[in-house]
């Protein structure tokens, strides 16, 4: 009824490899990445990819505990039809001026989703859809999010001062 | 429930605003302060609007079902079984619950079309609701900031005792009473108070004196929160709220979650330690900076560590670990270049022809500018392992993608080969660690009941070619010899040519007599040799095994059962060569023709003892 993981990088660390082992016998493990079950496997060893700056909590569990909580690194907006859109138009602030990064067609669906791409750590992001078409008034919303999860790795090269011995980094 | 709370600071009486961490007071709004954000997938059932949820952990999943046309079931992911069916006509909103009815969906339905399907929907909390305002980032411990709810009885009853109850330290909450327009007052910021609102006194919770809120009504509510001390990307904040509505005692909670930074908590990390040990995680690092260049550490001469870099944010969330990497310190204070990391798939696979192919991959990705550029093989062939450091090694360029294929060329058969693969750095002459001997032999790869001509000499199993003038001996006393002159292979019994085999046809010395043969083979051997001595010289050629074909070699006289001239057509590809081996039914004669640089079958004798030769064949392996 124990679980442990152990998630090794490939290089690049774009790629995760997760090897689990349990306390069971005969375990049926449960993988959850950012807390949402991605696979129910009888095998124990996982591959996990990553976009760039993408953080993930990868938990697996051998029953179906609740698992920890999670930091995801990137946003999923929501929003219902709007009368008379043909599309949507989503646009990200971005050095003070509007830019258009996604375009989402309306065939009739009733609610609209979209995830945002990864966005930095501890700084604010605004995103906006506008419904857009022949009969839309072009009204729009804007969302305003702060983005808190798990910072980037850092990049350092290490030093040593030959004369006292002190490693510091660039 | 009839009471519900709504976000302030609309432009609109009864407007759109949306941002829990921008309710200043003033206008209600139609957001309700929800404390969660539900997600649905793609594929939402049509006409079912998901407004607002509760669950008791998250984040969770929810399976909604419309087992019919009007109705819809709801059940926790993980849940064997659904919660109550509840049957929902078009423009109704209703609470479906989970067979935990302390778990539910407020769903309202929009289309009169025909309810179907299934969909999954995800429940996450939500940050900034109206409990949580704006994430804290100060290094101010003792302000507050504030925002406002107004809680409105959207039913047809009155809710009298109305009370609500701080569950976290960080929230203090004080009702104030709307004006005849339904408002609060408005403040500026986040960080004004709200004038008259006694958050010491707090809202009342004395047993019957709670507020009364009749059908209609509203009132204001003021939450002050407190900067927590605790940094923290997620910190719990709950009110409860408890009322009396028809006699009956209800409660309902409100849940959020609001993350505390602290800017100066912002630090790089150093963890470190000397190998082979790797450093510890949970323990504290060995130095802490706001800056990378800030970070600083002692380390001593010709000593190698083991070490990584991470950053923490403000809110306490730090980077992955990723990997410890080594700090290799000569005894000048001068970081070295880590070994080599080891080559892998190293493996060494027999070849049919006798030698040995050395393969392994060297992608060296974790070396990154500090790559090997060379293979290197320690190579030994009388059974000794290979020592790195007294042999001489083999040293193989790398190619660009790492893959090494080196052939060590054939030699006797069961030879033992012993291998120790590494990867080398020009530059510094560095070699990976790994030292792991690969151990094989060689082999040929004969034919399914074969066997070379001459037991214990190898010269005719060889592919290669032969350019020299070569003599065989088939016994111990070496009274019986193959011999190839340049362009035949003949058959001596002494000093007697017995036949020849050549590259059109079997040359032969000896009288033939149709005598079929009988008896079995004292060996495998597709020549084997009978009496031999003064008077008696006997050579037999076998087939499986069998005597087919005798060769008298005093009276020169060679005896099977019949002779014919024909072409076989069921010899097959086999390696040769070989002047003579069983081949299924048959024992084939070759001949090698050094101008075409091929074996020719010349002639074969059958099981029954048949000779045929002319055999249109040749071997094409060579």
């Amino acid at each position: 009824m124990s679980t442990t993981l152990t998630l090794t990088p490939f290089p690049g660390g774009y790629d995760w490899q997760g090897v689990a082992t349990s306390t069971l016998a005969d375990p049926t493990y449960r993988w959850r990445k950012n807390g949402e079950l991605v696979a129910t496997t009888k095998c124990n060893v996982m591959m996990f990819h990553l976009d760039s700056g993408e953080d993930m909590e990868i938990s697996v569990f051998d029953d179906d505990t609740v698992p920890d909580e999670s930091f995801p690194s990137r946003d999923r907006f929501q929003w219902l039809h709007a009368d008379g859109a043909d599309y949507y138009e989503i646009s990200e602030y971005v050095d003070s001026a509007w830019v258009v990064t996604a375009v989402i067609r309306d065939i009739g669906q009733w609610i609209f989703a979209w995830q945002t791409r990864v966005l930095e750590d501890c700084v604010g992001h605004q995103f906006r859809i506008r419904s857009m078409g022949m009969y839309a008034d072009g009204s729009y919303k804007t969302f305003t999010s702060y983005m808190i999860r798990r910072p980037d790795h850092p990049q350092y090269t290490p030093v040593i001062d030959a004369d006292t011995g002190v490693l510091s980094f660039v | 429930m009839g009471l519900r709370f709504y976000h302030t600071s609309a432009d609109i009486r009864g407007g759109w605003q949306s941002d829990g961490a921008a309710c200043l007071g003033g206008m209600r709004a139609v957001n309700e302060a929800t404390g969660l954000v539900i997600v649905r997938a793609d594929s939402a059932i049509y006409g079912l609007l998901i407004e607002a949820g509760h669950v008791t952990t998250s984040p969770c999943k929810i399976v909604v079902n419309c087992p019919t046309a009007d109705t819809v079931q709801i059940k926790i992911d993980s849940d064997s079984a659904y919660g109550t069916t509840v049957t929902i006509a078009n423009g109704e909103t209703m609470i479906v619950m989970c067979a935990d009815e302390l778990q539910w969906l407020k769903i309202s339905r929009m289309s009169a079309n025909a309810l179907r399907g299934k969909e999954t929907v995800r429940i996450v909390t939500q940050y900034n609701a109206a409990l949580g305002g704006n994430n804290l980032v100060t290094e101010d411990a003792s302000d507050y900031t504030y925002a406002s709810v107004i809680l409105k009885n959207e039913g047809a009853v009155n809710y009298t005792d109305v009370r609500v109850f701080s569950k976290s330290a960080m929230l203090a909450v004080r009702q104030e009473a709307v004006d005849s327009d339904g408002d609060i007052q408005t403040i500026a910021d986040e960080f004004t108070a709200p004038i008259g609102i006694d958050f010491a006194t707090g809202w009342p919770t004395t047993e019957g004196a709670g507020l009364t809120i009749n059908a209609g009504e509203s009132v204001g509510m003021w939450i002050r929160r407190s900067y927590d001390s605790t940094i923290s990307a997620r910190l719990p904040l709950d009110l409860v709220m408890a009322y009396t509505v028809s006699g009956d005692v209800q409660k309902a909670g409100m849940h959020s979650y609001v993350a505390r930074g602290q800017a100066s908590y912002a630090e790089y990390e150093l963890f470190i330690a000397v190998d082979p040990a790797e450093p510890v995680l949970t323990d504290p690092p060995a130095d802490t900076a706001a800056t990378l260049a800030g970070l600083q550490y002692n380390v001593s001469a010709s000593t190698t560590y083991n070490y990584e870099v991470l950053y923490r944010n403000q809110f306490g969330l730090v980077a992955r670990h990723w990997k410890f990497d080594p700090l290799i310190v000569n005894s000048e204070f001068e970081i070295a270049a880590a070994l080599p990391s080891d080559p892998e798939m190293v493996d060494v696979i027999q070849r049919s022809d006798g030698a040995v192919i050395v393969a392994g991959l060297y992608t060296g990705a974790a070396d990154g500018t500090d790559r090997a550029d060379t293979w290197r093989l320690y190579v030994t062939y009388d059974g000794t392992n290979p020592d790195p450091d007294s042999d001489t090694p083999i040293d193989e360029t790398m190619n660009g993608n790492g893959v090494l294929e080196y052939v060590l060329t054939a030699g006797l058969d069961e030879t033992p080969v012993k291998v120790i693969a590494k990867v080398y750095r020009s530059s510094d002459g560095a070699e990976n660690v790994d030292e792991t001997i690969h151990s094989t032999t060689m082999d040929y790869d004969f034919p399914l009941g074969s066997r070379p001509l001459v037991t214990g000499n190898l010269l005719f199993a060889k592919r290669a070619v032969i350019q020299d003038v070569q003599t065989t001996y088939i016994d111990v006393a070496k009274n019986i010899r193959w011999e190839f002159d340049g362009v035949n292979w003949t058959l001596y019994a002494d000093t007697v040519a017995l036949f020849a085999v050549g590259l059109t046809a079997i040359e032969s010395y000896c009288d033939f007599a149709h005598d079929a043969q009988t008896g079995a083979a004292s060996s495998d051997d597709a020549i084997e040799v009978g009496t031999w001595t003064e008077i008696e010289k006997t050579l037999w050629v076998n087939v499986n095994s069998q005597h087919v074909m005798k060769i008298d070699c005093i009276n020169k006289e060679i005896s099977c059962d019949d002779r014919v001239f024909g072409a076989l057509t069921d010899i097959h590809d086999r390696p040769a060569p070989y002047t003579a081996w069983p081949c299924y039914a048959h024992t084939v004669f070759n001949a090698y023709n050094p101008v075409t640089d091929r074996w020719v079958s010349i002639a074969s004798i059958d099981s029954n003892g048949v000779l045929t030769c002319g055999v249109d064949w040749e071997d094409n392996t060579v």
